[in-house]
């Protein structure tokens, strides 16, 4: 092994390196089912990084990370689109609490999108006329978000249960913040968090370890640490006081209406989140689950689903209904609130927790099947502060007890830290 | 060893089996399909209604006991249909095998249309559709379809309101009288991948061993589109920031048409992804745009398709939208390079080689494959008949097929302009 870095750990076929120059994490995972590599670069920055007037700077730069820098541009010939010209299939991610590009593509081509993620770390443009032509572009993004009853709902939800806390705003950020944003503000974003210290490397697929680790080291090996600390965010959200409320009407020729309940939750780390987990899954997913069976099966929710996401600050655990057409929102509100109700009154069986358990054993041996449903996992597993989150995640659900469910049902599941949102359709 | 040599054949009465063993520990998935789907039941919406029914409780087993029995084993099973087959499909850990098996084969054939369940199912039904009605880019693609196509061509969608009407007269017994007539009996193909050894083949080969099929009644009539003069439509949906664009016109071939693959390499170079040209010059150049794709759609054995054109833009951005892309279009329109050939090709050959990337992968590939007609053997021959294709085949393909100026437009979503 090159002596640029050292071996942190090996844990469920993924070996952690780190680089000793730069502090770049690698996380690498052997598989050589075919010849087909996975390579994504996950910076530990998202939209909770961003403040009033610079909301969505986090996306937007992740936009023109994709117009080329010093070694690979249109100029060249080599942008990064070009590797779709063999096949590659690639894109980049933002949300809240990370942003992450990935390739994956036939091996022969590890180096080469190696290179590209080490020289864009650095060396991107950022050009004040790219920033012209991608804010339309990211603006219509928004667009298409908006069109959407459900995506409109999801921004208030966040918007009106965080008040300090800057998971208050959506990833792709307010409308004028997108347009007026400046060029300058956007270069100091990237200065300030495109760093090796504050990225993983993630590579899964067939390979050879020593070829892989030759490869980060001629293109990422040159790069040094950031001068300066990686800014955290230091903002808490308070304590929730009393419930809250949003209705948000819009025309909506199809007049389906919506609800979400949602509930301050630990960050994702913590052992009642996992039990949240468990407790969200008896509620809400599946067609076995208490929900399905009071809403669905009952003629009264076109569907619904559940919330559960760690994210690596305090979040919500949300619940969401689509009413069939004519339903009252406050009856199917009365229903939920009744199954929760009976959870923390009579506690759940624990065939039900057995349920959860087995279908996160099934899930976890799938998503090993493939490469980009190991890289998700693993990304969303680093922005909630632990790459083994997944890996670990079927033994912490073995240690969760019918009572520690009753007991994190009375704990979260109370009005002081719920927010309620209703999307009532207009007539049009 | 070639992929198609991976894979064995089995031949049994209602139908044939397919296995690819691979090297994913403990995982197997089996799908399938047979001949039955949208357009051999009387109304448009009654083989929807009755896959959606498919789940609902067999014989055997309630819905709520089939349910909790699916969950507690960790087997996770659909069912969905398309013009010509209903489809199913599932997956599990390999010590559920035999589970799934039956619960498979019970849920195919002994379905039991429980009359309140039913109600349950039509009113999601009915809300699915009136929910449909918010969605631009579905409302302008059944307004494309109305301009493109009559009735008679399986490539038509009725309107929701039509649609609304039929499930909403469609009653319980006629599903229930369907499925016991030819509903859910035509010649099978099974794929299963995974973990899979010979004694659970077996246990397939013995449940679906009885599997009874009228394929001769189930003949779909080949079809082609009746030539109709171009049209500009506007589809208002209120609530709308923006606009969904469709250009698009019939194709009058089939997935079978030795210009098929030609053609196919020329539409994704114009808008396959973000190296073709409408992406490259619509959306990263003029900015107008969040993506701009375009693609072959309705076409399988039997129908003929069309050819479209997506995007999405700001409503006073429209019209630069479309200028563009008709512009981009004419110079594609006077043919492609050499090197756009090589790097279509190479591109096409690479992505087909990573949907191989997986067992699910596989399993996918190789059952699309099948029903469209093509050989196991097909599997490895895609990409040496891709690399087959000149430029000259391209070119001509597209000269033949394509007219830039008859193309139809769908405007769906925000259609006024605020500046």
């Amino acid at each position: 092994m090159s002596s640029s870095f050292e071996k942190i750990r090996e844990f469920n076929g993924v070996v952690e390196y780190k680089m000793k120059s730069n502090g770049l994490v690698v996380l690498a995972c052997q598989d050589d089912f075919a010849p087909v590599v996975g390579v994504q670069i996950t910076y530990r920055v998202g939209s909770r990084h961003e403040a009033t007037g610079y909301t969505g700077a986090t996306h937007l730069l992740e936009h023109l990370m994709f117009k080329g820098s010093e070694n690979f541009n249109k100029a060249k010939g080599n942008n990064i689109d070009q590797f779709e010209n063999v096949g590659a299939m690639l894109n980049a991610t933002t949300w809240m609490d990370r942003t992450n590009y990935y390739t994956i593509l036939p091996n022969q081509y590890l180096a080469d999108i190696i290179a590209l993620e080490a020289d864009r770390c650095r060396n991107a443009f950022i050009d004040e006329a790219d920033r012209q032509s991608e804010m339309t572009v990211v603006r219509n993004e928004f667009e298409q978000g908006e069109n959407e009853p459900f995506c409109a709902l999801y921004k208030h939800m966040w918007a009106t249960a965080y008040q300090a806390h800057p998971y208050h705003h959506d990833t792709i950020g307010w409308r004028s913040d997108i347009e007026k944003m400046s060029i300058d503000h956007l270069k100091w974003f990237y200065n300030q968090f495109y760093w090796p210290n504050n990225a993983t490397l993630t590579v899964v697929g067939d390979f050879k370890t020593d070829d892989l680790l030759s490869h980060i080291e001629s293109s990422f090996g040159v790069i040094s640490r950031s001068e300066h600390e990686i800014p955290t965010v230091y903002t808490e959200e308070p304590p929730q006081e009393g419930e809250r409320r949003f209705v948000l009407r819009r025309p909506d020729p199809g007049q389906t209406g919506l609800i979400a309940m949602a509930w301050k939750a630990p960050s994702g780390l913590e052992d009642d989140h996992v039990t949240l987990q468990v407790l969200g899954n008896i509620l809400a997913s599946g067609k076995s689950s208490r929900l399905h069976q009071a809403l669905v099966n009952s003629g009264k929710s076109l569907g619904l689903s559940v919330d559960d996401h760690p994210f690596h600050d305090p979040g919500l655990f949300g619940l969401y209904v689509t009413l069939v057409p004519g339903v009252d929102h406050a009856e199917c509100e009365r229903i939920i609130r009744e199954e929760i109700e009976k959870i923390k009154q009579e506690g759940v069986r624990a065939e039900e927790i057995d349920r959860v358990r087995r279908k996160a054993k099934v899930r976890m041996a799938f998503m090993q099947d493939r490469i980009s449903s190991r890289l998700s996992s693993i990304n969303e597993a680093i922005a909630a502060g632990d790459w083994t989150y997944e890996m670990t995640l079927l033994d912490r659900y073995n240690k969760v007890t019918t009572d520690m469910i009753v007991e994190a049902a009375n704990a979260f599941l109370v009005d002081d830290r719920c927010t309620i949102g209703y999307f009532i359709p207009k007539e049009v | 060893m070639t992929l198609a040599k991976q894979i064995k054949q089995y031949d049994f009465t209602g139908g044939k089996l397919y296995v690819c063993q691979t090297s994913r520990p403990d995982i197997v998935s089996v799908s399938g399909s047979f001949l039955g789907g949208l357009l051999h039941a009387p109304n448009d919406c009654l083989q929807e209604l009755l896959v959606g029914m498919l789940d609902q409780g067999t014989h055997a087993h309630s819905r709520d006991e089939l349910h909790d029995l699916l969950e507690s084993m960790g087997i996770s099973m659909s069912f969905d249909c398309d013009n010509q087959r209903t489809k199913f499909f599932a997956h599990t850990l390999k010590d559920m095998w035999q589970q799934t098996i039956d619960l498979l084969y019970g849920s195919l054939t002994e379905s039991v249309f429980d009359e309140s369940c039913y109600e349950v199912i039509k009113q999601r039904f009915i809300g699915a559709l009136s929910e449909s009605k918010s969605n631009s880019r579905s409302m302008g693609r059944v307004a494309l379809k109305q301009a493109m196509y009559d009735k008679t061509h399986p490539n038509y969608e009725f309107s929701v309101d039509e649609s609304i009407g039929t499930v909403t007269e469609t009653s319980c017994e006629d599903v229930r009288s369907f499925y016991r007539s030819v509903g859910t009996r035509g010649p099978l193909i099974i794929v299963c991948v995974g973990d899979i050894d010979e004694s659970m083949v077996q246990v397939l080969l013995e449940r679906f061993g009885a599997w009874e099929h009228t394929a001769k009644e189930l003949v779909l009539p080949k079809s082609q589109a009746v030539a109709r003069e171009r049209r500009e439509i506007l589809v208002d949906v209120p609530g709308k920031v923006s606009s969904d664009v469709f250009l698009a016109q019939p194709l009058y071939i089939n997935r079978h048409h030795p210009d098929y693959l030609a053609l196919m390499i020329g539409i994704d170079a114009l808008g396959g992804n973000f190296a073709a040209r409408l992406m490259r010059t619509v959306r990263d150049e003029s900015g107008l745009t969040y993506g701009i794709y375009s693609s072959i759609g309705g076409v399988n054995d039997q129908a003929d398709g069309y050819w479209s054109i997506w995007a999405n833009y700001a409503p006073n951005m429209v019209a630069e939208g479309i200028k563009q892309t008709l512009e981009q279009c004419r110079i594609w329109s006077q043919g492609i390079s050499l090197e756009d050939l090589i790097s279509r090709v190479e591109g096409l050959s690479g992505k087909y080689a990573l949907s191989l990337s997986s067992s699910a992968g596989i399993g996918s590939v190789l059952l699309t494959l099948l029903e469209q007609g093509y050989g196991v053997d097909y599997v490895d021959r895609y990409p040496y008949e891709l690399k087959a294709i000149t430029v000259d085949a391209v070119n001509e393909a597209i000269n033949k097929h394509i007219d830039i100026e008859q193309l139809f437009h769908v405007i769906s979503g925000a259609t006024k302009t605020s500046d």
